[in-house]
């Protein structure tokens, strides 16, 4: 772009709309291009694509058909192969009362260079008519000068002024339109904020037709670089796998030299941790053969409880993890509470009923259990024989 | 060859490389990284292992001479006859001198290995002295042969009079544990 003079409306431009304005371009039946914000003419460097263009309503024909198909995927196979080779693009409508609107667009012989270089082409019809409301809209600008009818549906039309249609109320005749309908003009700053608008309305359809208009006949398979791509993955796999194998193997190595070079110090702490097993090992199994002191101990404070409590012991049998003593005396049962207060006795219980006898004594016997004793357990200890 | 042979050429070729190159390539990297986690498992037990290294080494040398002693403290058995003959004289002299008397002592089974080098053997005593006295006679005993293991224990007075010089039958089955070998320890 040589030199830009921004229209007054620029800045109240959305932040959408100035985005697109960066990659809308416009041309006229002349095959002039210029940005859509620009009033200069500015032919884009002749190498680069358009991204997105929009054709002046003198460089297109615009027909509408109603087609009675439901389905999209085959309205448009029909019109490909009828328009197969030509210079059209196909706008095809909602599904309304099982009928399809459908626009065909011929560019112009002297557009058509310009059109095949954009990314996505629209007619300026199309986008403007996203823009306005309904009513009658007359566009006139740099020697250009069309009607646009929209309906209140959204069904548009549009009519390039010509020597029969030069008014507004005779576009509307030649359209169809009532004459209630109301009217509006554009100049031409109006209509270039009107066009960012449209194309930023124009939904999300219209860009995916147009751009599959664009490149229909250039055959998806061709014009993608699959060979490249293809190659591309295939090289960043291998990479891949090269690369986290190698990754892999390196760090298992370096963990095993790690382990190789604490080898010798690791041997000797685990023989020792072997030796310590051992030994706790043999005490463990010394110490059940070293004398059970405490439990003999236990036994005794048994008999020795039995006799402050005044009861006369007939047998005392132990295995030096219980005590059954069987014995006669007064208040059995206060006998036992008194023999459960004892810190060695883990616990007691009759194991008999208790029997009164004739001379006021009672014929008991108790079992207990002693408290688990670590008398064994001393392997510091000095023990000598 | 048209265009749709040579494409399905290229997707069996494509599946070939999966199924053959691929997936053999993600088999070794799942060993791989197996093997990785074992072995980096491995090195952390193994470095905390050698950080206690001179812990161990303490503790290993201080429970071995410990388990060496205790071993030590049990009396040598190699010589059965004789070895009987001590501890029974042992037992009579420690509890004839609390005042008990010695009735009844028989040697119950032939002597049994059980493990550390040592044997066990087991024998019925029947003692008969007062409770002051048995009791005394049994500890002293305890404290004195500390390779005698009580088993079990029978206490039965002889006449129902109170008190601590009742007279009493104790009978105890003992288990006496000694060195098989004439060095003992590890």
């Amino acid at each position: 772009m040589t030199t830009t003079t921004k229209t007054p409306s620029t800045p109240t431009l959305t932040g959408l709309q100035t985005y697109l304005a960066k990659f809308a371009w416009w041309v006229d039946a002349r095959g002039n291009q210029r940005k859509l914000t620009a009033t200069t003419l500015a032919p884009a460097k002749a190498e680069r694509r358009l991204p997105i263009l929009v054709v002046a309503r003198d460089g297109y024909q615009e027909r509408w058909e109603q087609f009675s198909i439901r389905s999209e995927r085959e309205l448009k196979r029909v019109l490909t192969l009828r328009d197969a080779g030509q210079p059209v693009q196909h706008y095809i409508g909602k599904l309304h009362n099982g009928q399809r609107q459908v626009l065909t667009v011929r560019w112009h012989d002297v557009v058509l260079a310009t059109v095949r270089n954009a990314y996505v082409a629209f007619p300026e019809s199309l986008v403007l008519a996203a823009a306005v409301d309904a009513g009658l809209t007359h566009v006139q600008q740099s020697g250009s000068s069309y009607f646009l009818l929209k309906q209140s549906g959204g069904h548009w039309q549009s009519l390039p002024a010509s020597g029969l249609v030069a008014t507004s109320d005779r576009a509307l005749l030649a359209l169809g339109g009532s004459a209630a309908t109301p009217q509006q003009r554009l100049d031409s700053d109006a209509w270039r904020l009107a066009l960012l608008t449209g194309l930023q309305k124009v939904g999300l359809d219209a860009w995916q037709q147009s751009w599959q208009s664009q490149h229909a006949d250039t055959s998806n398979a061709d014009n993608f670089p699959w060979r490249p791509t293809w190659v591309g993955v295939g090289v960043l796999t291998i990479v891949y796998g090269l690369l986290s194998t190698g990754y892999l193997v390196m760090a298992t190595e370096s963990a095993e030299h790690r382990l190789e070079s604490i080898r010798s110090d690791l041997d000797t702490a685990l023989s020792a941790q072997a030796t310590v097993n051992n030994a706790q090992q043999t005490l463990t199994g010394l110490a059940q053969h070293q004398s059970n002191i405490a439990a003999v101990d236990q036994f005794w404070q048994s008999i020795a409880d039995s006799q402050t409590l005044n009861i006369l012991v007939n047998s005392a049998v132990s295995d030096y993890s219980s005590v059954t003593l069987a014995a006669e005396g007064v208040g059995a049962t206060n006998v036992l509470t008194e023999l459960l207060q004892r810190d060695y006795v883990d616990s007691a219980d009759f194991t008999a009923p208790v029997r009164s006898q004739p001379n006021g004594l009672e014929r008991f016997t108790i079992e207990i259990q002693l408290q688990p004793t670590l008398d064994a357990d001393v392997p510091e200890s000095e023990t000598q024989p | 060859m048209s265009a749709s042979q040579a494409r399905l050429l290229w997707i069996a070729g494509i599946l070939a490389a999966i199924q053959f190159v691929v997936l053999p390539v993600l088999h070794y990297q799942a060993e791989l990284r197996e093997e990785l986690t074992l072995v980096q498992r491995q090195v952390l037990r193994s470095e905390a292992l050698v950080e206690q290294l001179p812990v161990l080494t303490l503790q290993a040398e201080k429970l071995a001479a410990a388990a060496q002693r205790v071993a030590g403290a049990f009396p040598d058995a190699s010589n059965a006859t004789g070895f009987r003959l001590e501890v029974q004289d042992q037992i009579q002299r420690v509890l004839r001198e609390q005042g008990n008397q010695v009735t009844l002592f028989s040697w119950l089974a032939q002597p049994q290995a059980a493990g550390n080098g040592i044997q066990v053997q087991q024998a019925r005593v029947n003692i008969s002295g007062t409770y002051k006295t048995l009791a005394e006679g049994q500890l002293r005993l305890a404290q004195q042969a500390p390779y005698i293991r009580f088993i079990d224990a029978s206490l039965r007075p002889q006449n129902r009079d109170p008190g601590q010089n009742k007279p009493a039958e104790l009978t105890l089955i003992i288990e006496v544990a000694g060195r098989t070998g004439g060095t003992t320890g590890e």
